[in-house]
């Protein structure tokens, strides 16, 4: 279930707790209704722009005004029970008096009691459900669609990030570290989307740190801040007039204190640029919360909670490999034996991405001759690994996606509508989509955007090799 | 060197940019911001190719309405930057507009001594070709740079040798119509109600003429101000209605604050609390609270001190008069930053403190002694130095 664990019985005996101290100031202890939306909503809809946390007397206020509204919508149903509630708690009668203007006996009054109580919870209930439901899609709406559509080996280090992310206290950041292509942003991914469904964050923000555009190279740290601090502004106040620097800052960290907001920062690539972040945010958190996905790990700024993605084990790898080949249709490798799982694994190690690019080239090329060729490239750095698969991949691409993919570097963050990639790659509506669909089959490009508007991306080492090896853009 | 085939791509993206209708579509202004990162690119990677430069100049140039409305000041000063850098030494009259365009972008950032060395070579430039309309495009920006810093004579002066090339060039009345703006704001500044009236209006007329609906709300906004201070209330009151009638129509959110405190300074003008603080307490909306353009958030705050303040809520006054006196502070405004040092005076005094008042006036004081052409500033320093007076014979009497 969405959100805090909710029963029928434990809101009936908070309903009845509710109604019971109907005059008081304050709820006695601590009540369940205070943690439904509908409460939250009630007073919100009376102090949209109230801080947060909201006071015991806001908070009871709010409790008996959702009352009220629940009463009135159950006097559709059956008048008499809601005769009864808004005699007995609203107007404090007692049982004998509300017996007497109901020409009732007492115990009838008692039972009628007892039923609008439960009527009453099933109506919050429903209505609780919905709204959370409706909550989370519109939390969920912000997200870009999902990078992966499933994780390997992470579910310990998704459960860590999850919990460190609910905790009310610090840490108030997030860090998850890790080289090129190892899954950072997927994980991330993971995680929001499991801390969304508790409905603890008022609105989730997901910004990608972006590089020079011509270079690929990162941005200054202060550049690229106040990059970060112009995508948050104009995720969080869509009307507002153009507001400087100091005035963004001044905002976002209004925002920021009065109600905590989720806020991923993805693919920082320098320990300059990380650590700048990091030491900039400071004034951001609390109840906010960041995460950030880098290659290195920060050693100053807000305190982190760090979790360090290292290769996937032999396990994992081969779970990832044969799921690819099957989403791929390469039913062949997808039931290969151990032996050529291990294979493969000697010569990508545990990276998500290469294992899923040579799953890829094995649709095409015969694996073993894959494997003797890069296999000369793995004593190196990762990077040379990945420069030969992408070089591999490149040379196996049909024409069209070739155009497709060379002009791909013309393509920011965000990614780029159908109508720009017909232009930049010269392809026509016919040739364009077979292209699309070669080279997200050999995980060359990158699906972005929403159901109703598809964009498309690449990563930042096809990026990386596209300008290097094919443009040769200086 | 860069593949062939990319540089094809290169001028198609370029093209593709170029035809987007979305540039001078303000509707489509919201949709244009999710790929605001594709069209910085396109120019971006134009401007560094010889094959391609000219074209993205021209894209680049064609960018300016909307980055300039939609505020992406700072991040486009980078790229007109860039532009100028590759920019042929041949090619002048573009390296003059681009001057210019940042000239005006250095300007919102509060950037004056840039904006003036930007326009300065711009209008440089201009007289080497013997180009009118880019000198005047210059001389209007120094104007804009001299009124900012409350330098009325110059803004003047500038302003008036833009409109007479504009006049004399005859093709253009939107830039006409920003050099009589100019002209009226800053009489505005000087206190000289009439010809503030006079050049507003006119303004206006050329801005319905051009058409400009926005910009000819914004003018009215402004004449209605001078209106105000002349006593034609009724007109003052119609241009307002008629501005926020346009706002809406054209999704102008953020003109629609600065509507509801001109409306608010009318009412209070004329001894219409009530209705002055409606107003101010509209301008102050749920967005403006949380932050907003910080200028424009002190003016509010300062007149909802006012108005407060003559109702007798004094702590209420209190508080947003010293909010008021940190936002004029942070944007450097300073006859407004002694403005609301008086108000936040009387507040002091009528909390019984009159060392802190007059402490705060001194500092108000020093403020407006120092911006000799402003004409509020001249009538708050001769009400400052009567409180002064006043309060330290008070004082000293009571001693």
């Amino acid at each position: 279930m969405i959100g805090r664990n909710l029963t029928l019985e434990e809101l009936e005996d908070s309903i009845h707790q509710a109604f019971v101290s109907w005059g008081a100031l304050a709820n006695d202890g601590e009540n369940v209704l205070d943690s439904l939306l509908l409460s939250q909503w009630a007073v919100d809809d009376q102090d949209p722009e109230g801080g947060w946390p909201r006071s015991p007397i806001e908070r009871r206020r709010a409790t008996n005004r959702m009352l009220i509204q629940a009463i009135e919508e159950l006097a559709k149903k059956d008048e008499t029970e809601a005769k009864v509630l808004e005699a007995r708690f609203v107007q404090g009668q007692i049982i004998r008096d509300v017996a007497n203007r109901l020409y009732a006996s007492t115990d009838q009054v008692n039972r009628w009691q007892r039923l609008a109580i439960k009527d009453l919870a099933q109506i919050l209930y429903s209505r609780e459900l919905a709204l959370r439901e409706e909550r989370y899609r519109s939390l969920e709406s912000a997200l870009p669609a999902p990078p992966y559509t499933r994780l390997f080996g992470l579910e310990e280090m998704k459960r860590q990030g999850v919990e460190q992310l609910l905790e009310p206290e610090d840490a108030w950041v997030l860090s998850i570290v890790g080289i090129g292509g190892i899954g950072k942003t997927s994980l991330a991914d993971a995680i929001v989307r499991e801390v969304l469904t508790h409905l603890r964050f008022e609105r989730v923000l997901w910004l990608r740190a972006g590089g020079r555009p011509m270079s690929g190279e990162p941005l200054p740290p202060e550049e690229l801040f106040e990059q970060l601090t112009l995508m948050m502004v104009e995720q969080l106040f869509s009307e507002l007039p153009p507001l400087s620097p100091d005035e963004r800052s001044r905002q976002l960290r209004q925002s920021f204190i009065a109600k905590p907001h989720l806020v991923v920062v993805d693919n920082l690539e320098t320990d300059e640029s990380t650590t700048h972040v990091l030491r900039e945010i400071k004034e951001f958190v609390e109840p906010t919360k960041f995460i950030v996905t880098s290659r290195s790990r920060p050693t100053v700024g807000v305190t982190s909670f760090f979790l360090s993605l290292e290769e996937l084990n032999w396990q994992y790898a081969a779970e990832l490999l044969r799921y690819h080949a099957q989403s791929i249709g390469l039913a062949e490798l997808a039931e290969a034996g151990d032996e050529t799982v291990d294979a493969v694994f000697q010569v990508t190690g545990g990276n998500p991405l290469a294992l899923k690019m040579v799953a890829s080239l094995a649709a095409v090329l015969p694996l073993p001759a894959i494997l003797d060729e890069l296999g000369h490239g793995r004593t190196g750095p990762i990077e040379d690994l990945y420069r030969n698969i992408y070089w591999r991949a490149w040379r196996m691409l049909s024409e069209d996606a070739r155009s497709l993919l060379q002009a791909m570097p013309l393509v920011s963050e965000s990614g780029a509508l159908p109508g720009q990639l017909m232009a930049i790659s010269g392809l026509t509506e016919v040739t364009l989509w077979p292209a699309v669909t070669e080279l997200v089959s050999r995980s060359l490009l990158e699906v972005r955007g929403t159901l109703n508007e598809r964009r498309y991306g690449i990563h930042r080492l096809t990026e990386s090799f596209l300008r290097t090896e094919i443009i040769n853009w200086e | 060197m860069p593949s062939a085939q990319f540089i094809a791509s290169l001028q198609a993206n370029l093209a593709y940019w170029s035809d987007h209708s979305g540039l001078t579509d303000p509707t489509a202004w919201p949709a244009l911001d999710r790929e605001r990162g594709n069209l910085f690119r396109a120019v971006i990677f134009g401007l560094r190719q010889n094959k391609t430069w000219s074209k993205a100049a021209h894209l680049t140039l064609s960018c300016y309405t909307y980055v300039f409305e939609r505020g992406y000041w700072s991040e486009w000063s980078a790229v007109l930057e860039q532009a100028l850098d590759a920019c042929a030494e041949d090619d002048l009259a573009v390296k003059a507009r681009l001057l210019n365009q940042l000239g005006n972008l250095y300007r919102k950032q509060r950037r004056l001594e840039d904006a003036q060395t930007a326009h300065e070579k711009a209008q440089a430039l201009g007289s080497a070709l013997g180009d009118t309309m880019l000198i005047a495009q210059a001389q209007l920006g120094l104007g804009r740079v001299y009124r900012r810093r409350l330098q009325y004579d110059l803004a003047d002066n500038y302003a008036s040798r833009a409109l007479a090339k504009f006049e004399a060039l005859g093709i253009s009345l939107k830039n006409a119509a920003h050099a009589r703006n100019l002209l009226g704001v800053t009489a505005l500044g000087r206190g000289d109600y009439e010809a503030a009236a006079t050049h507003l209006s006119q303004a206006c007329d050329l801005f319905c003429q051009a058409p400009e609906p926005v910009e000819y709300g914004r003018t009215a906004v402004n004449l209605s101000e001078a209106l105000g201070r002349l006593g034609r209330v009724d007109d003052a009151l119609e241009l307002l209605k008629e501005a926020a009638s346009i706002f809406t129509q054209y999704n102008h959110q953020g003109e629609r604050a600065r509507l509801y405190v001109s409306l608010g300074f009318l009412h209070y003008s004329q001894n219409d609390l009530v209705e002055a603080e409606a107003a101010f307490r509209k301008a102050y909306s749920p967005a403006m609270r949380r932050g907003g353009p910080i200028y424009l958030r002190a003016v509010t705050e300062m007149n909802l001190g006012n108005v407060l303040l003559q109702q007798g809520c004094i702590e209420e006054a209190r508080d947003y008069f010293l909010s008021a006196v940190n936002g004029f502070r942070l944007a450097g405004a300073q006859t407004m930053l002694a403005n609301s040092l008086d108000g936040l005076a009387e507040t002091t005094l009528a909390a019984g403190d009159p060392q802190e008042a007059i402490a705060l006036y001194r500092e108000a004081l020093a403020i407006v002694q120092a911006v000799p052409e402003d004409a509020f500033a001249r009538r708050m320093e001769a009400r400052f130095l009567g409180f002064i007076k006043e309060l330290q014979s008070a004082i000293d009497a009571d001693a």
